[in-house]
């Protein structure tokens, strides 16, 4: 196999031409390998804040989100409803530790020292927090508030700091629709996807308080409300007790078609896996078109060398070559022009994703692009098989030209 | 280099031509670039191919050096039927006994002088170092040894041909054949590759020389002219 070291030889004195139709294998690398490792990345991230969100936790929201994810559905969000009297329906199904609900208090008026800003405070229950139903929900500064308690506020710790132009300290008075209220506890910073998590924004207040005001204002229906979380008992599959809660809210509402949705963490992983299918698949097929278009380019540079050298071809020919030796000439001649767009694509890749988590580190993105070490590899040999098959024309004809004609050729 | 003793037997038959005919297609007429050839070459001869241009003996080079195989007629090489032989087979003969050297030298031109002089082995595994060794010596004895790492570009005519003349005798084959080998040289030069050559036949190789220079036949080192005219053998002249 001594002949191949002719390879690298011929591969350096090849014209800008072959050269410029790398481009598209370096392209379609770059594309392919940036592509799954930002899929990985947030793939990686979601998991991990599914696996803070729990395993063992399971959220019921009022309305069916199922027609609205998935490939080729139409944006249709099932209309539906919650009610107080579904907790209690799901409250007596064994496994169950305990369940919390929520009522978003829709555009209220919150002021601060003469500002003034509308957002939705959560009427929420002390158990969520308590529990360690969610441990990154704890207060940074004072407590949780009570179930019973009038007029405290809970609050996020951007709404501390960032909402107003004077931070809001613990016992700070603030005015939700003109009433006081006392801020008892500021929540730890949560981070997350886009650097601030909504919930550092929270405005939470007792859930009875949030009742009060929704029913009041005639907001929402009777004993309407938003959420609710439920807390599944270890040793029993929150799959089974999701599927339990969905068998009677359907049976409670009578409906045909699910108005509600229960989320397991199974679940959202699922509907995150379906998106990043769909955007796998397209974006896979945009790199595919790509590699396809530049094997053909590689294809035809490969047949021009091989016109090229027609005359090298019958010398060797001559002093002894054979035609499979000829044939694995310019097919691994091929493999490495390939190879080495593949390289040059996964450092290219490289630098890009280095870039991206750079900038996501920056500015707290929360998503950090990954490259696995087998995806550098399969992209390299993706490539290498790319330029045998781009190859393998051109090198079969090479092998196959008459020695004599091949020596007259000028 | 000193000539050896080669002791050689006058019937040491290299290769020979039985009734070879070469007919090439073209449209509706056929061609016939050779017709009824008959002759041999034996061991240690100095054969001159005289004819003038057309005449076909730049396929007769063809099939006497196993590239091209004759429309009719057997071709011997050391009295084996060459049509026998699978393509593989005739390419490790061409490897191993033919030497070639060709009027336009037939350099690669991205290699310098000392690959192209390995060029051969590298397909036949030879290690590298006896690579290295074989072409260096040869290089250096036709008086390249400042050569070796330029490129054909980078030579001239008549270093050229003393890279292709090494090639061709890098794998000590008993046959050369030469295909005009001055006629691209100035006559310097072009004396300087029958020095060369001759050199090659006191060695005891066999030199076969295809030129339509009548000269060339004059030399007296040469044994037998064959003159080739229209596709067929005129006479054969034999020297000495």
């Amino acid at each position: 196999m001594d002949y191949l070291m002719l390879i690298p030889i011929n591969i350096k004195h090849r014209s800008l031409r072959s050269w410029l139709t790398l481009l598209g294998i370096i392209v379609g690398v770059i594309a392919i390998v940036v592509m799954i490792s930002l899929g990985d990345g947030l793939k990686h991230t979601v998991t991990k804040q599914l696996e803070e969100f729990g395993p063992q936790n399971i959220i019921i929201l009022p309305g069916s989100l199922k027609s609205m994810i998935g490939m080729g559905a139409q944006y249709r969000p099932q209309q539906g409803k919650l009610y107080e009297s579904d907790v209690d329906r799901i409250q007596r199904i064994p496994g169950i530790v305990f369940t919390s609900r929520m009522l978003i208090v829709p555009k209220c008026k919150i002021r601060y020292k003469g500002e003034e800003i509308y957002m939705a405070p959560a009427g929420m229950e002390s158990n969520l927090f308590t529990s360690g139903i969610m441990p990154q929900y704890s207060p940074a500064k004072g407590r949780i508030f009570k179930d019973n308690e009038k007029n405290v506020v809970l609050i996020g710790h951007d709404f501390a700091y960032n909402v107003f132009d004077k931070p809001i300290n613990v016992n700070s008075y603030i005015y939700i629709n003109d009433k006081k209220y006392r801020v008892v506890g500021i929540m730890k910073k949560i981070g997350g996807m886009s650097g601030s998590s909504g919930d550092d924004q929270m405005i939470a207040i007792p859930y009875s308080t949030a009742r009060d005001i929704v029913d009041d204002l005639g907001l929402m229906g009777k004993n309407e409300i938003s959420a609710v979380y439920v807390r599944v008992a270890d040793g029993f599959d929150p799959e089974d007790v999701a599927d339990r809660i969905e068998f009677e809210l359907r049976s409670a509402h009578k409906v045909k078609e699910d108005d509600f949705t229960v989320m397991t963490s199974e679940y959202i992983m699922e509907q995150i896996n379906t998106i990043l299918g769909v955007i796998t698949i397209f974006l896979g097929t945009i790199a595919g078109i790509s590699l396809l278009v530049s094997a053909v380019g590689v294809s035809n540079t490969m047949f021009t060398a091989v016109l090229e050298r027609t005359k090298e071809i019958g010398i060797m020919k001559a002093l002894g070559a054979k035609n499979h030796q000829i044939l694995m000439l310019f097919l691994t001649e091929s493999a490495m022009l390939c190879g080495l767009g593949g390289l040059i694509g996964l450092v290219l890749s490289f630098l890009l994703i280095y870039g991206f988590n750079y900038v996501s580190v920056m500015f707290n993105l929360g998503v950090e692009a990954i490259m696995t070490p087998w995806l550098a590899v399969g992209a390299f040999i993706f490539s290498l098989l790319i330029g045998v098959v781009a190859g393998i024309s051109p090198a079969w004809k090479a092998s196959k030209f008459n020695p004599v004609d091949a020596l007259r050729y000028e | 280099m000193k000539p050896k003793k080669t002791g050689r037997t006058k019937t040491e038959e290299i290769i020979r031509l039985e009734n070879v005919y070469k007919k090439y297609v073209m449209g509706e007429i056929d061609f016939y670039a050779l017709k009824k050839i008959n002759f041999s070459i034996n061991k240690n001869d100095f054969v001159v191919i005289l004819g003038p241009s057309g005449s076909g003996k730049s396929t007769l080079l063809h099939i006497l050096g196993l590239l091209d195989t004759p429309t009719e007629g057997k071709v011997y090489f050391r009295g084996k039927n060459t049509s026998l032989y699978t393509y593989d087979q005739l390419a490790n003969i061409r490897f191993k006994d033919i030497g070639f050297v060709f009027q336009s030298f037939n350099l690669v031109q991205s290699l310098n002088a000392l690959q192209n002089v390995m060029l051969p082995m590298m397909f036949y595994d030879v290690p590298y170092d006896v690579r290295l060794r074989k072409a260096r010596q040869l290089l250096n004895r036709l008086g390249l040894s400042d050569k070796l790492y330029n490129l054909p570009s980078e030579l001239s005519g008549g270093q050229q041909q003393r890279v292709s003349v090494a090639r061709a005798l890098v794998n000590d084959p008993n046959l050369i054949l030469a295909d005009e080998p001055t006629g691209n040289l100035d006559s310097k030069s072009g004396e300087e590759v029958y020095d060369i050559l001759k050199e090659i036949h006191d060695n005891g190789k066999t030199v076969v020389i295809i030129t339509h220079d009548v000269n060339v036949s004059k030399r007296k080192y040469v044994n037998k002219v064959i003159h080739i005219r229209d596709g067929m053998i005129e006479k054969i002249e034999m020297k000495k």
